[in-house]
């Protein structure tokens, strides 16, 4: 067997090199809030898991969803609002965490009053990982969202056989500091000389979406933050293929299941959420089957209730893109939020007892 | 499984624990294992083909050496050929062949509705069966003696560094580190290192990210003439990236097991004329073609212009082994014609003296570099459009449409080569690809550290598959 500190002798650049790496990738642990320098969305995973561990205020409601139930503003304790409501919602990620994140949240907080499931059932049919492993663009674009929001350990535990290891091999490379925050990297390398006194470009765009999530309590809205373009043919096209797309989608309970199984456990209640979607969407085959199966499975639960909002279908003029509200969808859903689901989670609150 | 991706540098670090502590017959058997699950990862279906091209060449070798009359030698060599182009030709030429009579059919009025394959074309299939071959007719020659083990025989043609995308190896080189125990050393850790940071530098870095440059500008049938002369420099560094960045890959691994695989490029952007671009390029499969093509079908003796009807077959089916495509024939046969015109023109061009003064010598290195990248270059075009009409639009655009590209483009180009064009200057200079060892200890220092953060911040990990992998 080879002498690895003879070899290590012999080639004296290779130690200093190693040394280096060894050296910065340390000192990156010990500086603080690098994720400012990440992209919007991989910072946004960031800031909610920081919210989820840092432990200064306790929230009465939590609400976990998707990108379009990122959307609903959350508010603090107030007169008018006697409980408050933080929206941990994330974007393209599926529902199979939010058990996970919720166990986070629990590790350094006091039990909320409520949880809210808001995840679209459409996104059930997603398998933890399975959409990304014959598509590395597409996980390259969207890995920060699972990866970054969980330690290895915590991240062990949410998988296992294939997904696992898929997971795992992932987080490899992605343990070290500069590949994990590489793009922010990326644009200091890239950026001109001139520039790199100031404030870099992504820490100032961050620090907006900071300021929007600090003040609406988690919430902002997809369709009208980033600058897609409401032109109508675009609307219309991205509505036939979600159709087409929801003819072979599969539905699968089980996510919804294993977090209401956990909240059972806690006591804890919940309100399964059915928020506003495009008509054509509401009225297809898939969500005329889902509904009424979710609605069975959560009877099945004595501390979860079903709760949908009065009007459930909307017009393509109130979608940026079919999926996500604009200005105009965004302020409608949240009037009839505050207006009339927000009382009936008070209600919900305040029932002596879980239902039997 | 693909070199940059972590399937392999979980599978490749098992693979080496493993044989780090086997003895030498064990880890023969061993890397036969791990070669065709390193082949069967992508598609298990395709080990037959792998299984079918050894068993042949296997068998048929130990039929040469035992017969004794020339004739039936042959009737086993020709078995050998026979089967190995018959892989070749179905699956990688079948649908090109049949569209092609299709078509040429329909222009003489004759409308046939053939069978076309629909598969995927088997990886490395190329290259394997080159290297099989080239060992049938090594003992069709008398050049070497066949193997009995046909374990040994079976990793010779399977071993996983070099199995699907080269370089091919002769079995007068692979065969006796696979028969013979081998030494694994300080200085070749030390060389399968640097090879290996420095083929990963080379197709995340360099590779990948020039795509976002070169894709844009072929995919769109409006290019400028001026865009198209730089998509093709670009594209030149993209595929030597991605080409040589596999070599350097596939060499480095295998320095770690102690083996030493031949050298597939030398530095061709220093070429000073297309013949010494040629000698520089792929020199595995040039060779090839060269001893098993070039020297099959003539001799010394030859005329000048059958010297060059053979120089133009081998470009020609250098083109035809790239892809079963009429843009790489074509191209293939530019290049062909090309060194042809090299040849004749040859003994007429200006011999510039340089009287031994450096800036002369430069200048004309120089000029000398740049006319025969460009030459080599150019005919890319054919190379990499999707098919000849886009590729013709895409040469018209030269005379047509000349325009210009952006500046801010042609920077971002010269930021991404500058560190691969240092390395490779230090390398060619001295004819020595270690001769970075010899640089300043805290120069060789900037050097891997930059390239190690190039690959991991500034790489582009969309776990792009290496060109090569499709021919």
């Amino acid at each position: 067997m080879l002498s690895f500190i003879s070899y290590f002798k012999s080639t004296p650049a290779f130690v200093f090199a190693l040394g280096f790496i060894v050296c910065f990738e340390t000192i990156l642990h010990f500086i603080p809030n690098l994720y400012y320098l990440d992209g919007k969305g991989a910072f946004f995973t960031y800031y909610k898991r920081y919210i989820a561990e840092r432990g200064e205020e306790n929230y009465d409601i939590l609400m976990y969803g998707d990108s379009r139930s990122l959307s609903l503003r959350g508010f603090a304790r107030s007169e008018a609002f006697p409980y408050s409501l933080y929206n941990f919602s994330l974007p393209a990620a599926g529902p199979w965490y939010f058990k996970f994140f919720l166990k986070k949240y629990l590790l350094h907080h006091e039990k909320p009053k409520l949880v809210i499931w808001a995840a679209d059932p459409q996104q059930f049919s997603l398998k933890k990982t399975m959409a990304f492993h014959d598509n590395p663009a597409l996980w390259n674009e969207f890995k920060h969202r699972l990866l970054n929001l969980f330690s290895i350990v915590e991240t062990w535990e949410q998988y296992e056989g294939k997904e696992l290891f898929f997971i795992l091999k992932e987080y490899i490379p992605h343990s070290l500091l500069s590949v994990r925050h590489r793009q922010g990297f990326e644009s200091i390398l890239n950026s001109k000389i001139s520039s790199l006194f100031e404030t870099p470009s992504l820490v100032r765009e961050n620090l907006i979406v900071e300021a929007i999530v600090k003040e609406s309590y988690g919430q902002i809205n997809l369709g009208n933050f980033f600058t897609v373009p409401n032109i109508r043919e675009v609307a219309l096209q991205e509505k036939e293929n979600q159709l087409k797309g929801m003819q072979n989608t599969e539905m699968n309970l089980e996510p919804l299941k294993l977090f209401l199984d956990y909240t059972q456990s806690l006591n804890l209640k919940v309100v399964v959420l059915n928020i506003p979607r495009l008509k054509e969407f509401n009225q297809s085959p898939y969500f005329k089957d889902v509904v009424p199966q979710m609605k069975k499975l959560i009877s099945k639960y004595p501390q979860a209730s079903y709760l949908e909002f009065e009007n459930m279908e909307y017009d393509l003029d109130l979608f940026s893109e079919s999926i996500h509200y604009n200005a105009e969808g965004e302020k409608i859903v949240n009037q009839e939020f505050l207006d009339k689901i927000v009382p009936k989670l008070y209600a919900r609150i305040e029932e002596d007892n879980v239902k039997k | 499984m693909i070199f940059n991706s972590i399937d392999f540098l979980l599978f490749f670090s098992i693979v080496y624990i493993i044989y780090l502590i086997s003895k030498h017959h064990i880890q023969n058997i061993f890397l036969l294992i791990s070669s065709y699950f390193f082949y069967g990862y992508w598609d298990y279906r395709y080990l037959s083909l792998l299984l079918i091209s050894t068993l042949v060449d296997y068998f048929v070798s130990l039929q040469i050496i035992k017969v004794q009359t020339t004739k039936v030698k042959k009737f086993f060599l020709i078995i050998s050929i026979l089967s190995n182009l018959s892989i070749l030709g179905f699956f990688k030429y079948y649908n090109f062949f049949t569209l092609s009579a299709k078509v040429f059919l329909a222009s003489l009025g004759f409308y046939i509705n053939p069978i076309l394959l629909e598969f995927a074309l088997p990886l490395g299939i190329s290259f394997y069966t080159f290297q099989t071959m080239s060992y049938t007719i090594d003992v069709y020659r008398g050049q070497i003696t066949p193997t009995k083990n046909f374990f040994d025989f079976a990793l010779y043609v399977s071993f996983f560094p070099q199995l699907v995308a080269g370089p091919i190896e002769r079995a007068t080189n692979l065969l006796p580190q696979v028969l013979n125990p081998r030494s694994i050393t300080f200085q070749k850790l030390s060389e399968g290192s640097f090879l290996v940071l420095l083929g990963y530098f080379k197709k995340i870095y360099i590779a990948d990210n020039l795509a976002f440059i070169v894709d844009p500008i072929f995919k769109n049938p409006n290019s400028s003439g001026a865009e198209m002369i730089f998509g093709c420099f670009v594209f030149f560094f993209q595929i030597y990236g991605d080409f040589a960045g596999y070599s350097d890959i596939a060499r480095g691994i295998a320095k770690f097991m102690g083996f030493e695989l031949m050298q597939n490029f030398n530095h061709p952007l220093f070429g000073i004329n297309v013949s010494d671009f040629w000698r520089r390029w792929h020199i595995s499969f040039m060779s090839w073609l060269r001893d098993y093509v070039y020297f099959s079908i003539g001799d010394k003796t030859d005329s000048e212009s059958k010297k060059h009807f053979k120089n133009f077959l081998v470009f020609f089916l250098s083109g035809l082994w790239h892809g079963a495509n009429w843009t790489f024939v074509i191209w293939g046969s530019i290049n062909g014609i090309v060194f042809i015109f090299y040849r004749i023109l040859q003994p007429y061009l200006p011999n510039w003296e340089t009287n031994g003064l450096i800036w002369k010598e430069v200048l004309k290195k120089f000029i000398l570099g740049s006319v025969t990248l460009f030459s080599v270059c150019l005919p890319l075009i054919y190379f990499r459009s999707t098919n000849v009409s886009l590729a013709w639009i895409h040469t018209q655009a030269l005379w047509l449409n000349f325009g210009t590209i952006e500046s801010k483009i042609f920077v971002k180009f010269l930021k991404n080569i500058v560190l691969l064009v240092f390395i490779e200057y230090i390398q060619n200079k001295s004819q020595n690809e270690f001769a970075i060892f010899s640089l300043p200890i805290w120069l060789r220092t900037i050097i891997y550290v930059s390239m190690f953060y190039s690959i991991l911040i500034l790489g582009n990990f969309d776990k792009n598959a290496f060109i090569y992998f499709v021919f």
